[in-house]
């Protein structure tokens, strides 16, 4: 007897869907399309972050990281990520938090000439928003680790979030790589 | 072997010596007058001997004189004495032959005397016959011849010797009879005076034993009924206390046999209330079955329902399951969109549209994702539903159970109360007639109580006659020993 609301609801709810994806493309490209910054919403260690999706060459989830002997203890491992191996960092250890309890289960690739993988345990989901909601950051440069990565705030719906460099982690990363092999460089 | 005799044996003893004694003298008596009548019979013997002598002398005397009157006078009637003669003179030969059998001389006599007698009668037939033929001086010179006188000489001899013999064994004879009175006499009075003391001896001693048996006996018999006066008064006065008792004892007893009546009537009574209770005690063992059997097919239909529960809980996870695999697909897919998001970033003017396709699809996907949210978060309100109910399903699942048991162990408890009422209904039935059974004995027992009572009083008359027979029997005693020892009793 009351399945059939439910029923209804759902059906309206694929309906709903099935429409705005079809008006998508029912409609004609815009001319100018507004500015734009896409976000990928993630939390580590309980703190909201954000990280630019233009700084990221990809995400991908639940792949198998082999630990290996390393001087920095960021470095949880290597990856294989499209027919090549990939360093992974933890980015709870890059920002200050410590090692994650568990496995991470994402991570980014930062788009850069050498490939570098981020990993981190929750990934929350993708954001749009408007250029005006991103402001910079008054005490960047502090000393703070899970501050030292943040240049800006994005103001979002659900509140602030810390917008991640990836380009300043990878100028880190290769910085201290470039520390401990001071015959090659990155 | 030492035991003193009775007065029977000593009575026995003292008489059996004065028989045998008596015997004795009996014996000695008879012999003597066994001897005595012998000897006598041989006097008369000798007697008869003698008078048959003397017949058969007188016998020839009459046959001579006979003959001689004949001889003389010729008239014949003198001849009747030779006649007799004649006839009588064989028999009373033999009759002297038989006598004188065990004598062999005077056998031997007979027989000198039989040929001359013989001759004498063959004499004085010849001289008769010479006178019948008046022969007369034949016949006096045969008389003159003095043969006759000789012949009768002879046998006048012969039998003297014979009665001179005979004389003598009379003589004899009556010596002995004198000797067998005398040893008769002498016998029997020294037997006599014999048995008399021996009889006075042991009568004197039976008479002082029994005196002193006696004596002891009444003595104790005194003092026995000395006792038995004692005893009977005690037991009169037993008799009579019983006799109280038994009054009593009657009167408990009708009260007992009142209460029993009573008893019975209360234990008919619980019976009766006993059958009511197990009729009622069987209906709620049946109402208690039935509630049981619905309480059975409730924990079928709650195993059913914890089942479908259970399979329902099994499907909401199986529907997670996919769920979870749509929800992996549309994170995939939200991955796969941001990724070519990424890709359309990079792909400038070029990936614009395809960056809105691929947002478009990230949208999709993040929407999927939301629905899917939702959906796991309906599945798992239903889970938790399903567990709630399935918990709460097995709580009543329990419970049933534990009704159920409880109602078994009612039934149970019914059938044991049917049981208990059963036995308690026996047991008062039982009580019932017991109690029936008791009035019964009580009033049996009332009236052997009674006729107990009745004997008590009959013991106490006779124990009263007793103690009267008591006291004369002491009395008696007293008397007794009085007879017996005179001096005792002063």
């Amino acid at each position: 007897m009351n399945q059939q609301p439910n029923d209804s609801i759902e059906g309206n709810k694929a309906a709903q869907l099935r429409q705005a994806f079809d008006s998508t493309f029912a409609l004609p490209p815009s001319g100018a399309p507004p500015e734009f910054e896409d976000l990928l919403t993630i939390r580590v260690a309980g703190d909201p972050y954000a990280i630019r999706l233009l700084d990221i060459a990809e995400i991908i989830t639940e792949r198998r990281v082999v630990s290996v002997p390393a001087v920095t203890p960021d470095l949880l491992g290597l990856a294989g990520i499209r027919g090549g191996i990939v360093p992974v960092f933890g980015l709870s250890s890059i920002l200050g938090y410590g090692p994650d309890s568990g496995a991470p289960r994402w991570m980014i690739i930062c788009k850069s000439e050498e490939p570098i993988a981020l990993a981190f345990s929750d990934f929350e989901g993708y954001l749009r928003l408007p250029a005006s909601a991103l402001h910079a950051d008054e005490n960047f440069g502090t000393t703070r680790d899970h501050v030292k990565y943040v240049n800006q705030f994005a103001s979002t719906p659900d509140g602030v979030r810390a917008v991640i460099s990836i380009p300043l982690i990878m100028a880190t990363i290769r910085n201290r790589i470039s520390q401990h092999r001071p015959t090659k460089e990155l | 072997m030492n035991q003193p005799w009775t007065f029977g044996k000593k009575i026995a003893a003292g008489f059996t010596l004065a028989f045998v004694l008596m015997a004795v003298i009996g014996v000695l008596a008879y012999r003597s007058i066994n001897t005595l009548s012998n000897t006598s019979q041989l006097v008369a013997h000798t007697h008869l001997v003698l008078d048959r002598i003397a017949d058969v002398l007188n016998v020839l005397q009459d046959a001579e004189i006979g003959g001689r009157g004949y001889i003389i006078t010729g008239d014949e009637s003198f001849l009747q004495p030779y006649q007799n003669a004649q006839t009588k003179i064989v028999t009373a030969v033999n009759d002297l032959r038989a006598l004188i059998a065990d004598n062999p001389a005077q056998q031997k006599r007979i027989a000198q005397a039989e040929p001359i007698i013989v001759a004498k009668m063959s004499l004085t037939k010849r001289q008769i016959e010479m006178r019948k033929a008046r022969e007369i001086e034949s016949v006096t010179k045969l008389v003159q011849t003095g043969e006759g006188q000789k012949l009768m000489d002879d046998l006048r001899r012969i039998f003297g010797e014979m009665e001179q013999e005979e004389r003598i064994l009379l003589k004899q004879r009556a010596a002995e009879v004198e000797a067998a009175v005398n040893s008769s006499i002498v016998s029997n009075s020294l037997g006599t005076l014999l048995c008399l003391l021996i009889v006075s001896a042991a009568g004197m001693i039976i008479t002082r034993s029994l005196t002193s048996q006696i004596g002891t006996a009444v003595q104790h018999m005194q003092s026995s009924s000395s006792e038995l006066q004692v005893a009977s008064n005690q037991q009169s006065m037993g008799s009579r206390e019983q006799s109280t008792a038994m009054k009593e004892i009657t009167t408990t007893m009708n009260e007992l046999l009142v209460t029993s009546r009573q008893i019975a009537e209360s234990a008919q009574r619980v019976a009766h209330i006993a059958e009511q209770t197990a009729i009622g005690a069987r209906s709620g063992e049946q109402t208690v079955t039935k509630a049981n059997d619905s309480i059975v097919g409730i924990k079928r239909q709650v195993d059913l329902i914890v089942t479908h529960m259970l399979d329902l809980g099994k499907k909401s996870q199986q529907i997670g399951g996919i769920l979870e695999i749509i929800n992996e697909l549309a994170e995939q897919t939200n991955i796969l969109a941001i990724n070519a998001t990424i890709e359309a970033a990079g792909a400038g003017e070029n990936g614009k549209r395809f960056a809105v396709v691929a947002d478009e699809i990230r949208k999709l996907a993040d929407r999927v994702g939301g629905s899917t949210k939702e959906i796991r978060g309906l599945i798992d309100d239903i889970r938790a539903a399903v567990n709630t109910t399935v918990m709460t399903t097995e709580g009543g699942t329990k419970a049933v159970e534990a009704g159920a048991q409880q109602f078994s162990e009612v039934a149970i408890a019914f059938r044991q109360i049917v049981s208990l009422v059963s036995t308690t209904t026996e047991a008062t039935r039982e009580i019932e007639l017991s109690t029936k059974q008791q009035s019964t004995a009580v009033s049996q027992v009332n009236i052997a109580v009674a006729n107990v009572a009745q004997a008590a009083r009959e013991t106490e008359v006779s124990s009263i006659q007793r103690l009267q027979t008591a006291t004369e029997l002491s009395k008696l005693s007293r008397d007794l020993m009085r007879l017996i020892q005179p001096q005792a009793s002063t």
